[in-house]
């Protein structure tokens, strides 16, 4: 297991920020660490990277206590932070290079990284003049040094336009098959997450609802995704679709219907719908419900 | 198996690496040349004034030591920021332990304004009689004065890792050099003119003692001060504030 978090609690002050929260992540997993503002999200991640001190509860990251093997723990491990706050007076060049040498890595890897996160020409640039698609891709860079094992992404397409969240999260997924790392990313915003995790941890108020592989959860909580599919011939390709195992229910409008299908079958009802788009029957499809947020919905509310 | 300890465990590369880019880059290039000025202007009024009389010696070696406290103090102060807007999150999520950053800003701080204030006492000393190093009245007090600006820079540590904040760090350190003093002598002096039976400025200079250890031994009791108190006081209470600090870093502090 790369990281494990048994029973751990976190109180800041008076506010329990951690509930005795359990879980596992595997080696060579994509896992979205879900649930909304104040779940508790950064306060574990940050406890897995060693920057905060359980309370109670014993955590492990690729077998090591990250408290009392600092060095161990991030030499395999890379992180974002959620709000990154960088020296804004220093070049990117100088803050990657100052990083590299902390992890005993020659300039070079400053460059590799760099060029890996698409800012191979902001190497001299200030810090402060990077508008926050480029800091956030700073952000990666820096997490990226040293090709670690695990990669903890804390909220990385926030406060980006929706352009720079697709170019973002396919850089997370084709970094991921590059490096074959274990990647945790936590976000609050759930359809852009169910593109590229395999894996999740539902976090609500301190407590973790549920964890495991997304095929496995979809299956145990029944969650469905609605495909809009607009057609020319709404009741044969409805008699059509329904003859299929993962669908669910479809609904008969005026030009289009509304398709329900198991959450795991959803690309392969697409693949289908393509094909039908080759043949003439179907004019064009979209999702219209991502099943990740049905999928915590259903979780907090068997919880 | 036992584990070998943080210190045993320490890098100085990693320590050496990170002190290189605070004082670069965090502490500032201004604050490094605002200390080797002053080392440059003490180590010429030391030279021009200091070696004809003792006590104007003492008196150059006291107020030089309170600037050299004060720069040592901003500089070290910025740890504050450092912790609380989130940098040191940045630092300390590769491969920098918390007491090898602990080290860095201690390297990067007051080890470097020791030094110069030591280099800058002792350069022109040796230069112009080296015979006067041998003379206990001559390497106490700056002994002494080192002693008090290892004293107000562990409290500017200190404050910095309570408070995560540069400001509250500054205000008490000011507190210690400046205005908890002169608020004492300001007292003192009322008293005194009041009260005639009790030897109330003997008390206040013990009083100022605790926020100057060097006062312990000068300039006030030239002859009669305790050196010993003095250096052990301010020595000893730095030694106790930088390991307080440094444990509630390591074991109590969230990033």
């Amino acid at each position: 297991m790369s990281i494990v978090f048994d029973n751990v609690v976190k109180i800041y002050g008076s506010v329990e920020a951690l509930r005795g929260v359990s879980f596992r992540v595997g080696e060579g997993s994509m896992t979205g660490l879900l649930g909304p503002n104040g779940a508790g999200k950064t306060t574990t991640l940050k406890i897995t990277v060693g920057l905060v001190r359980p309370t109670r509860g014993r955590v492990l990251v690729a077998g090591m206590d990250p408290l009392l093997e600092e060095h161990g723990v991030k030499s395999i491990l890379g992180y974002l932070p959620e709000r990154p706050v960088y020296p804004g007076f220093v070049s990117v060049r100088t803050l990657l290079r100052y990083l590299a040498k902390l992890r005993g890595l020659s300039s070079r890897y400053a460059e590799r990284v760099a060029r890996l996160a698409g800012l191979s020409k902001y190497m001299d640039s200030k810090i402060n003049a990077l508008s926050r698609g480029y800091l956030q891709r700073l952000g990666l860079a820096q997490a990226l040094l040293g090709e670690p094992e695990i990669l903890l992404l804390d909220e990385p397409t926030a406060n980006l336009d929706p352009a720079a969240r697709v170019e973002i999260l396919g850089l997370i997924a084709r970094l991921k098959e590059d490096l074959g790392a274990t990647v945790v990313i936590s976000s609050h915003i759930l359809p852009e997450l169910q593109q590229v995790v395999d894996h999740v941890i539902l976090i609500s108020k301190g407590r973790v609802v549920d964890y495991g592989p997304l095929e496995e959860l979809a299956r145990r909580y029944g969650v469905t995704v609605v495909f809009r599919v607009d057609t020319p011939a709404p009741r044969s390709l409805a008699r059509r679709l329904i003859d299929l195992d993962s669908v669910k229910g479809v609904l008969i409008h005026d030009g289009w219907l509304e398709v329900h299908v198991e959450a795991l079958a959803s690309g392969e009802l697409g693949g289908i719908l393509e094909d039908l788009r080759g043949s003439g029957m179907v004019r064009g499809f979209k999702v219209k419900t991502g099943y990740l947020g049905e999928l915590y919905e259903k979780a907090i509310s068997s919880a | 198996m036992r584990r070998p300890s943080a210190l045993r465990r320490l890098s100085l590369h990693r320590v050496m690496t990170h002190a290189d880019y605070v004082s670069t880059h965090v502490v500032g290039r201004s604050l490094l040349v605002s200390i080797a000025a002053i080392a440059v202007i003490h180590a010429f009024g030391i030279v021009t004034m200091g070696v004809s009389s003792t006590s104007a010696l003492a008196s150059m070696l006291l107020a030089a030591g309170m600037l050299y406290a004060i720069l040592a103090g901003l500089a070290v102060a910025s740890m504050g920021d450092d912790l609380g807007q989130g940098y040191a999150s940045l630092y300390l999520a590769h491969p920098l332990s918390r007491a090898e950053y602990f080290a860095a800003w201690m390297t990067a701080g007051p080890l470097v304004v020791l030094v110069a204030y030591l280099l800058s006492v002792a350069a022109p000393l040796i230069a112009l009689n080296p015979s006067s190093m041998l003379d206990a009245s001559v390497y106490l007090p700056v002994l002494c004065i080192a002693g008090q600006i290892s004293f107000h820079t562990s409290v500017a540590v200190f404050s910095s890792i309570l408070f995560k904040d540069k400001s509250k760090a500054i205000l008490a350190l000011l507190t210690v050099i400046i205005i908890a003093p002169t608020l004492v002598v300001f007292v003192g002096g009322l008293l005194a003119s009041a009260i005639h039976t009790v030897d109330i400025m003997s008390l206040v200079a013990k009083i100022v003692g605790v926020f100057h250890p060097a006062v312990f031994y000068m300039p006030f009791t030239p002859r009669g001060g305790s050196a010993s108190l003095s250096l052990a006081y301010g020595f000893g209470a730095s030694l106790i504030l930088y390991y307080l600090g440094y444990r509630f870093f390591k074991y109590r502090t969230d990033i």
